[in-house]
């Protein structure tokens, strides 16, 4: 009753079949599918990830993460220099980079949680900025040079599994963050955050620990793309347009709802994917004006369209119900 | 026995004293009127009480304890409840998801805080029939209380009200009235209620307290403090020389 009508809705098969059979072709692909479109699917999860962990802070608390990438960049590296230097099995270095990210997050999210709306938004995108200076220019990281993944370590089918295993963890987390009491807590804050603080509300916790689980997810998907991909260096770990892709995808889709990221990636990534082999950029101008339709006409996002839909047609048969009991 | 004390507490917004050693206790189980013209200091007042800002310079004791300059979330968990001037509902929740925020996270540090139950709650703020629908499709009168019904939820022992009954009509102002004699009989609330509605406050209170310019003029009974020449000149003016 209390929540958001949310859990209700998902126990009913219409709406646990798809996922199901979503699921079962995810699992299936590697084995019947062309190594490229096995490639796409791999990205596509890789989006898929990253928007849904964006969506995990940003659509939940408000507050927009304009230095995100910075999270996928740590997480890639995290990974590359545990399985480089310190010789961990490939899928403890992605978790390594994962928490380093996490314990990254943290730390910065206190002073930077200080500041709120444009402030905060471009707090994070100098933080993002000045890693990719401090990395550019580190020996310890190889500067500018960055690392190669060995030929050994490549193995795109358990590449495209450990993403789509990363896409559903964050997806699942958002689902039980959205149900729990954190979700309480940030749906308050996103509201209002004075009056959740003067109810109670612990914001910094709430906001921190928020930041770190999505920094966490950001993380194993950097870490993971960066084994897929085989190369790293600041320019692309650090690189904004990740930022900026990421925020299109998860604003189409609809910033809060648990499948507006999916749908928002699902969407612009194929756009990008099929028009990058023929007509390199110009997916970008595509991006730019799928985002000021998105803001003008359907802010809420698909989901929140769909979402008034819904509601729409409920009234309607609410009225038609009626009308037939006279 | 006071509950709270506020102890020469002096704020200073970049060379304006919004208050100038404010002093004074609130009693258990008591009703205290807090009053003065616009810009006397009150919201500040309720602000510092809360947690919301840091006095430059004096102390706020609850039970004996300092709380100065903690958290205001963490004040709130120990006893002390306020509602905004402006009502800041959490639009997309319905009132009763309203009051669940509430009643979720401010539990922690008290054992054994007796809770008003929801229903209560409801009863007393008017939003029985209401509890279902969106804070943002609430009229203004039911934002404000509102803002009661959230802050009650938190279990408080002490309810800080900031202009609960302003811009409502006469008989929506009774229920301002009638909730004063019920927070301290009932639950063992105290209040420090600011409020521009006289004819309403009066009846509500003890004792009132007068702030003008962030200085404490007065402090006495209702009947007091309406006869009181310091009050008069603050809210009117000064009478002009000579005249009787």
């Amino acid at each position: 009753m209390f929540n958001g009508g949310m859990k209700k809705s998902m126990m009913k098969p219409s709406f646990i079949i798809p996922w199901i059979i979503t699921a079962l072709l995810l699992i299936l692909a590697p084995g019947f599918v062309s190594p490229a479109l096995r490639s796409f699917l791999f990205f596509l999860l890789m989006w898929i990830s990253l928007s849904q962990s964006f969506n995990l802070f940003t659509g939940l608390t408000g507050y927009v993460n304009f230095g995100f990438v910075v999270f996928y960049g740590i997480g890639g590296y995290g990974m590359t220099l545990s399985l480089l230097r310190l010789n961990l099995p490939i899928y403890l270095a992605l978790i390594v980079g994962g928490l380093i990210s996490a314990v990254f997050a943290i730390a910065v999210s206190l002073p930077a949680l200080r500041l709120r709306g444009a402030y905060f938004a471009i707090a994070m995108l100098s933080l993002a900025q000045a890693v990719f200076v401090i990395f550019d220019n580190w020996n310890f990281v190889n500067s500018a040079t960055g690392y190669t993944i060995p030929v050994q370590y490549y193995d795109p089918v358990q590449q495209y599994y450990a993403m789509l295993v990363i896409a559903a963890a964050t997806t699942l987390s958002v689902f039980l963050v959205l149900n729990s009491k954190i979700g309480l807590a940030l749906r308050a804050i996103k509201q209002n955050e004075e009056a959740a603080v003067s109810l109670g509300v612990n914001s910094t916790l709430y906001k921190s620990l928020t930041l770190g689980i999505s920094a966490f997810f950001a993380g194993l998907a950097g870490g993971a793309a960066i084994w897929g991909i085989t190369i790293i260096d600041p320019p692309s770990a650090f690189d904004t347009t990740v930022t900026l892709t990421v925020i299109s995808m998860t604003m189409l889709g609809g910033f809060g709802t648990l499948l507006g990221p999916v749908i928002g990636a699902g969407i612009l990534y194929s756009v990008e994917y099929y028009l990058g082999l023929t007509y390199p950029y110009l997916h970008l101008i595509i991006f730019g004006a799928i985002i000021i339709a998105t803001v003008l006409a359907m802010p809420q996002g698909i989901m929140g369209v769909s979402r008034n839909l819904m509601k729409r047609e409920a009234k309607r048969s609410e009225k038609i119900e009626l009308k037939v009991k006279e | 026995m006071n509950i709270i004390d506020v102890v020469s507490v002096r704020k200073v917004f970049s060379g304006l004293v919004a208050l100038d050693g404010v002093s004074f206790q609130l009693n258990r189980n008591e009703v205290l009127g807090l009053i003065g013209p616009n810009g006397a200091g009150k919201t500040t007042l309720f602000n510092i009480i809360a947690g919301f800002m840091k006095p430059t310079s004096g102390k706020v004791i609850f039970e004996g304890k300092e709380i100065t300059g903690k958290p205001s979330n963490r004040i709130c968990r120990m006893g002390i409840a306020r509602t905004f001037q402006i009502p800041r509902p959490f639009g997309d929740m319905t009132v009763l998801e309203n009051i669940r925020v509430a009643r979720e996270f401010s539990h922690h540090d008290r054992s054994g805080a007796s809770s008003i139950d929801t229903q209560t709650i409801l009863g007393m703020t008017g939003l029985a029939d209401r509890m279902n629908v969106e804070a943002k499709k609430l009229t203004v009168s039911e934002k404000k209380r509102l803002e009661v019904a959230r802050a009650l939820a938190t279990s408080p022992k002490v309810l800080l009200l900031d202009e609960i009954a302003a811009g409502l009509t006469p008989k929506e102002g009774e229920w301002a009235v009638n909730l004063m004699k019920k927070l301290p009989e009932m639950f063992g609330i105290s209040v420090i209620w600011v409020e521009h509605v006289m004819r309403l406050l009066m009846r509500g209170v003890q004792r009132v307290i007068v702030l003008d310019h962030g200085v404490k003029i007065a402090e006495g009974k209702p009947e007091e403090i309406v006869n009181d020449e310091r009050v008069q000149q603050a809210y009117l003016g000064k009478k002009a020389e000579g005249q009787v």
